[in-house]
């Protein structure tokens, strides 16, 4: 049975990250899962994420209990379902960080920021916990659905990020330091090329980490950006993985196809879904999701304009086009031979099968695709029997 | 190899469970019986087992006779089979017995329609399927006929009747149903009614022909296949939508493709086995 061993330093170090959060020895903020936490760890702030509550509440199976409480107050259960969870979660005062970290409640914010880059729904997400709390709210608006990042669009957020300074100094009660932030930028530029290596160990056969393990090792590198913690994590697993390619061990003894899964991860059957495919030997090996958290265009000598073009550069954030290029790219180095899109019900956004991609990206690729329905947390949007016979029949069509 | 072996495919639907004998070999392919069983609210891997024994003893055969008892659809829980194989293998090859040029199947099943591009030896080589809703399903039929108080065996005919079909909701089978009752409360004739739920049916069928680019000889298959009504409607939509009528083909045996693609495969990979193990020795 294969199993990663830095799991058990993953446990620790995510829960060292919650019990951080409950002793609130620093101010806190709220940032969105690819919003500017590099520029807030500058200040002191600890960063909590409600994006990963999100994730949290779809892998606990929790969300579907407070979907329709959300819906009561005009929230419907067909917009993000992250956002209706968690928000109903609010309502009703009960959440799985309880039940994992020891946490009461969500962490509350003195300081909430967003980042438009990957949909307008964490806007209104936010600002709904902003009214709650009566607590500062701060947005940036990036330029959206990008051929090419260019210099005038890095200028307009590098100055959105400038401007967010005085209220972050105000609420923490700390001076913006220059050097402070350059750190905080290389930790997190370090700890990102670390997670892409861990990640590009999949590019080898056997692989020795899935996609469906993946999205579980990356904790680190979405909530402790920016820390050495997550350097220092980053590095362990990534020298495991290493040590296990090199040692041809990997997470199936034997590969007969090798699966990129396009789209949100469904939370509340990765094990179903990681079941199923390593029935068939497919091993599934890399993904748009875990890929969103490499930024390595972060370059300390140019803190702002640099932040600016990473996250802005993500790929929820690029046109069409753009989107086809970077598949393409992936699908190439990772050497895959079939494309799942999971069309995410509740995450418009985070669904690229719904303007002709998955056609396109076989006609120029010649490898298969397939859409499956789904969500990142609402199961009621995911038909366990019809996805199995489309996963069941792709592998089969597809398998050497 | 040539020698003539026993087969057996079951197919395990939602509604229905379809269990077919053959006699086969690598140059001829014989149906010898079939036998067709409703689940109604029994436990399917019974029915299952039922059925096996029935078609066995009809037969004067034993189990040890069949050379290879196939399953498919959700055949994955039938005790004795040998091999499963998935419903969109057994139903392209299935169809390819049925009309041995086929390029296209439309399996038109109680929880879903599926349509599949084949090659000439029923290799799947792409397909679409039906989204989430029920409301392109056979299953969706039988709740609407059962609403109407007709038997599920009437419905077809009953839609050749209809002269201003009215087309329930496409996008929703609880809607589509409301949008049903509505109709009986507006006084609508029931063979329009049912002549409107096979015209939404086959839209889904034609969308999906669509998506594949579909343009030889297509076979329809699966429960609805039996369908007189719908082979029509399907026909007529195909027509509107620049397709030829005379391409889309269905037979009596077309509700049993699953189980003939099952038992065929199985012959196929009892022989492929027989070899392996010949060349091993």
């Amino acid at each position: 049975m294969y199993e990663i061993a830095a799991s058990a330093l993953l446990k620790e170090v995510m829960n060292n990250y919650f019990q951080d959060l409950k002793t609130r020895s620093k101010p806190l903020a709220w940032c969105t899962s690819v919003g500017p936490a590099e520029l807030l760890r500058s200040f002191g702030f600890d960063v909590y994420f409600p994006e990963n509550h999100g994730a949290l509440l779809g892998a606990t199976r929790k969300a579907m209990d407070y979907i329709p409480v959300a819906s009561k107050i005009g929230y419907p259960s067909d917009i993000c379902s992250y956002l209706t969870s968690d928000i109903g979660s609010h309502i009703q005062k009960s959440t799985p960080l309880t039940k994992h970290y020891g946490l009461d409640a969500q962490p509350i914010p003195d300081l909430i920021v967003y980042n438009t880059n990957q949909c307008r729904e964490v806007q209104d997400w936010f600002s709904y916990f902003a009214n709650q709390y009566k607590c500062p709210i701060l947005g940036i608006v990036p330029p959206r659905h990008m051929d090419e990042v260019k210099q005038a669009d890095i200028d307009n957020v590098s100055s959105q990020f400038k401007s967010l300074i005085p209220e972050c100094e105000r609420v923490s009660g700390n001076k913006f330091d220059i050097d402070q932030f350059r750190e905080t930028l290389r930790l997190s530029k370090e700890a990102t090329l670390l997670w892409k290596k861990t990640l590009e160990t999949s590019i080898q056969t056997p692989a020795p980490i899935s996609f469906f393990d993946a999205t579980i090792h990356m904790g680190p590198i979405v909530v402790l950006r920016g820390t050495e913690t997550a350097k220092a994590y980053y590095k362990v697993l990534s020298d495991e993985l290493e040590l296990n390619v090199k040692n041809k061990v990997g997470f199936l003894p034997k590969e007969t196809s090798r699966i990129y899964w396009e789209g949100m991860p469904i939370w509340g059957r990765l094990r179903f879904l990681s079941d199923l495919f390593a029935q068939h030997h497919s091993a599934v090996v890399a993904s748009t999701y875990c890929n969103s958290w490499i930024f390595d265009d972060f370059d300390e000598r140019t803190p702002f304009e640099s932040s600016a073009l990473a996250y802005t550069k993500i790929f929820i954030n690029r046109s069409e086009r753009a989107k086809l290029t970077i598949l393409k790219d992936l699908i190439n180095d990772f050497r895959i031979t079939g494309v799942i899109f999971h069309e995410a019900k509740t995450c418009f956004n985070n669904s690229n099968s719904r303007f002709g991609m998955p056609a396109k990206l076989k006609e120029e690729t010649g490898v298969e695709t397939l859409i499956i329905e789904g969500d990142l947390c609402d199961l009621r949007f995911f038909s366990e029997e019809q996805s199995t016979i489309k996963i069941e029949t792709l592998l089969e069509q597809i398998s050497s | 190899m040539n020698e003539s072996i026993y087969t057996m495919g079951i197919d395990v639907g939602s509604s229905y469970i379809k269990t077919l004998l053959m006699n086969y070999s690598d140059t001829t392919i014989q149906i010898l019986d079939k036998h067709i069983e409703k689940i109604r609210k029994r436990n399917p891997a019974t029915v299952a087992e039922e059925s096996i024994n029935y078609l066995l003893e009809k037969n004067k055969l034993t189990h040890e006779h069949i050379a290879y008892l196939a399953s498919t659809g959700e055949g994955e829980m039938v005790a004795r089979k040998k091999g499963h194989f998935y419903s969109m293998t057994t139903h392209a090859r299935g169809a390819l017995y049925l009309y041995p040029t086929a390029d296209y199947v439309v399996d038109m099943g109680a929880l879903y329609v599926k349509a599949i591009k084949i090659d000439h030896q029923g290799k799947v080589m792409d397909y679409k399927m039906t989204g989430q809703c029920a409301s392109g399903s056979g299953q969706f039929i039988e709740n609407i006929s059962r609403y109407l108080g007709l038997a599920i065996s009437e419905v077809g005919d009953m839609s050749l009747k209809s002269t201003h079909p009215e087309t329930p909701s496409g996008i929703c089978a609880v809607l589509a149903e409301t949008d049903v009752i509505n109709m009986v409360s507006r006084g609508i004739s029931t063979p329009d009614i049912v002549k409107g739920i096979h015209i939404s049916i086959s839209n889904r069928v034609i969308k999906l022909l669509n998506s594949l680019n579909a343009d030889g000889t297509i076979v329809l298959t699966g429960g609805m296949a039996s369908n007189t009504g719908m082979v029509q409607t399907v026909k007529e939509l195909a027509e509107k939508a620049n397709m030829n009528p005379e391409n889309i083909v269905a037979f009596d045996d077309s509700i049993f493709a699953g189980a003939i693609g099952a038992a065929i495969w199985g012959g196929f990979r009892h022989n492929k086995l027989k070899l392996k193990a010949l060349a091993e020795k």
